[in-house]
């Protein structure tokens, strides 16, 4: 239980802050905080289950937390590299600077996509498997014999619903802002793409993200033996995983998720829709400028920045934050914006630790005098005391 | 899989794809009526969706291949959440690929490729609509998701065709859970399909647009496509919503005479569901941006209500 509420609170602190996050790399380490409350939230059901003695729920609730373990490895890794790609082309981690990229650095653009879909958890990709099967063992829980719990832990499911739209906001934010748009500054459109090597490492991270999304059956028979181990049950002795195509974790009337026929029908609609388009109609394309509204004057800082597209989140969660907002009223002859967003947790947490710490240094600094006396005296009182302990 | 089953499942897709049009045009006429104008005919949307195919898509000069694909992805994920929601039968083979949960997911997928495409040319209003889209996204998607939870507790499956048959076969009682989950279902297709009072599908007023504003880039085919999804959600959403709530008359496994009359009991529900729906559009007003998350936190409210309804007095 505690964990469960550790986990809720923190998957949705960290949603949230990388909501309003302006910095690529604190943003996608706000949404790792984020997906460690979601494993801390998997453990929680774990244990609950063990300790109601439900061995079958509690290896779902624990494949769940593994493989999310997994998932999250690979496509944060794939973000994280991408970032860094970013950051080595354009030598800017500002979300407020970049932009546009896509047309300059295609191969990490359409890479990331892949991780950011992946880790958005939107299905076909992995990201959405282990939520599913999250979900899936949330929804199991009314079996618990008490009833407070099987009332309460279908209320931190739709808390996992709530972190898991926001993590989809963070990603739409963070991918839209690096990728698409114009560029916001002028050397962007010197940024190169990834040489082969980088293309290597991005690329063997991307297909992770497709195949742990596309085959969760295999995987999961490859992660069964640790639940095995540590449950005494895993979820293939009893056969109920489904065939490979199919995920049905509890029985196929239950549930049952395939991601392969997800994709491929999809697929199949679109290539469909594409080709009868062009052949009963036409394939004509005519390009022009962006439309303007009738205003003449656009420019790349028109656009919507991270600030603006965080600024929703702002405004609901606006308890959450440490905010100090500077804002220009109609009469500034130099108008000046200026938002600054902290983390409370910030100054209640650290700050306190940092001050404790500094603090007791200080007493204990008083023992550092710099003469030669006074540290014999210390060794002299340690020698007596320890006479003394010896004798007793 | 069997032969009937394929048969049932393309039908279905066939009447999603004629009937969602024909659903917008009808709200509209109703609408037009309620409000005392002179109504468009019924298949004015198929008129346009003619119209914007043979007109040329203008394409900005800085639009990406994202911007290309999008209308195709998200018409795609409409389709093939019509093709999941039982309609007419619940032999589907097409419905085990993916439940309830993972219907909002690829609803999820849609909104994330056409708010990716709205911020693709960089213009100030194509962005504002993105933010806006997943502000009401990302609020809808929980509601919607509790009133899901909800009733498959109930029915204790997340498959749709198991919740329907299940409904469908027990007898009629009107749960108190089902009532609260009925209401919030309501408020969020509201919300998600762009509909007033969260959004106004008619406006011409930029500053005021959510999802007008996020295709205002769009024309031609690429506009034509992105209508048609828009109406195709809207179908899937009623008949969710119908199949849910109202889950008789659709047709079990491979029974002819069912399916025939599967079709006009559709219809029928279809037609008194737009007839509400342009009654509550025309009797409220849009709300300000900053309202809205109040409305769908009280939808999401209305939907934890129903859940504890079932768990606390199991109806």
């Amino acid at each position: 239980m505690v964990a469960l509420s550790l986990g809720l609170l923190t998957a949705m602190f960290g949603a949230v802050f990388a909501a309003v996050q302006t910095d690529m790399k604190r943003l996608l380490a706000y949404s790792s905080i984020e997906n460690i409350g979601l494993l801390v939230i998997a453990l929680g059901l774990t244990l609950i289950f063990t300790a109601y003695e439900l061995p079958s729920l509690a290896a779902l609730a624990l494949i769940a937390l593994l493989y999310h373990c997994l998932n999250h490895a690979v496509f944060k890794s794939l973000l994280f590299l991408g970032t860094g790609a970013v950051l080595h082309s354009t030598g800017e981690r500002s979300l407020g600077k970049l932009g546009g990229l896509m047309r300059f650095m295609p191969w990490v653009g359409w890479v990331m996509l892949i991780g950011e879909i992946a880790s958005a958890g939107l299905p076909p990709l992995n990201g959405f498997v282990s939520e599913w099967l999250l979900l899936q063992s949330l929804l199991t829980t009314t079996t618990i014999p008490n009833p407070y719990l099987s009332m309460l832990v279908p209320i931190f499911a739709a808390g996992v619903v709530l972190v898991a739209a926001l993590a989809g906001y963070v990603m739409v934010k963070f991918f839209a802002i690096i990728f698409l748009g114009q560029p916001r500054e002028e050397k962007l459109t010197h940024a190169r793409d990834a040489g082969t090597l980088e293309r290597l490492g991005l690329l063997w991270l991307a297909a992770g993200c497709v195949l742990l999304g596309l085959f969760p059956v295999t995987v999961i028979e490859v992660i069964d033996p640790i639940a095995v181990q540590l449950l005494g049950q895993g979820l293939s002795q009893s056969g109920r995983i489904g065939n490979w195509l199919l995920l049905a974790p509890v029985s196929p009337e239950r549930a049952s998720y395939s991601p392969l026929i997800f994709l491929l029908v999809t697929t199949i609609i679109v290539l469909l829709t594409i080709v009868l388009v062009h052949r009963l109609y036409h394939a004509r394309v005519r390009r022009a400028n962006a439309w303007d509204c009738g205003y003449p004057l656009q420019t790349a800082r028109m656009q919507d920045s991270a600030e603006g597209f965080g600024q929703p989140i702002r405004q609901i969660f606006e308890p959450f934050f440490r905010l100090t907002r500077k804002l220009p009223t109609a009469f500034d002859r130099a108008p000046e914006y200026q938002v600054t967003v902290e983390d409370p947790l910030w100054g209640w947490v650290y700050q306190r630790i940092a001050q404790i710490t500094e603090s007791i240094s200080r007493v204990i600094g008083k023992l550092q005098q710099g003469r030669i006396s006074i540290y014999l005296l210390y060794s002299f009182i340690t020698l007596i005391a320890l006479l003394f302990f010896t004798q007793a | 899989m069997n032969i009937e089953g394929i048969l049932a499942q393309l039908m279905e897709m066939l009447i999603a794809l004629v009937a969602a049009p024909l659903l917008m045009g009808w709200v509209n006429m109703c609408r037009a009526w309620l409000q005392n104008r002179s109504a468009p005919p019924l298949w004015q949307p198929f008129y346009l969706l003619h119209k914007l195919f043979l007109k040329d898509p203008v394409i900005a000069h800085n639009a990406s291949p994202i911007f290309r694909i999008a209308p195709y992805v998200v018409f795609g994920c409409m389709l093939l959440a019509c093709a999941i929601v039982p309609t007419i039968s619940t032999n589907l083979p097409l419905a085990p690929a993916a439940d309830a949960i993972a219907l909002v997911g690829l609803f999820g997928l849609a909104r994330l490729f056409i708010s990716l495409a709205a911020m693709d040319i960089g213009t100030s209003f194509g962005s504002l609509g993105a933010r806006r889209e997943m502000l009401v996204g990302f609020l809808a998607e929980p509601a919607l998701l509790m009133v899901l939870f909800t009733i498959s507790l109930i029915a204790s499956s997340t498959s749709l065709a198991t919740i329907v048959s299940h409904l469908a076969s027990t007898e009629l009682t009107i749960l108190p859970s089902m009532a609260f989950a009925g209401v919030a279902f309501t408020m969020v297709s509201l919300a998600e399909n762009a509909r007033v009072p969260v959004d106004n599908p008619t406006t011409h007023l930029e500053l005021t647009m959510i999802h007008e504003a996020l295709i205002l880039e769009y024309s031609g085919r690429h506009l034509a496509l992105l209508e048609w999804a828009a109406a195709l959600k809207l179908f899937a959403y009623s008949c969710a919503g119908l199949a849910l709530f109202l889950p008789w008359g659709v047709a079990a496994a491979s029974d002819y005479v069912a399916l025939l009359f599967a079709l006009p009991v559709l219809l029928l529900k279809l037609a008194t569901g737009g007839f509400l729906l342009a009654l509550i559009e025309t009797v409220s007003a849009k709300m300000r941006i900053f309202r809205a998350p109040e409305f769908l936190a009280t939808a999401f409210l209305l939907g934890v209500l129903a859940l504890l309804v079932h768990l606390l007095l199991g109806a």
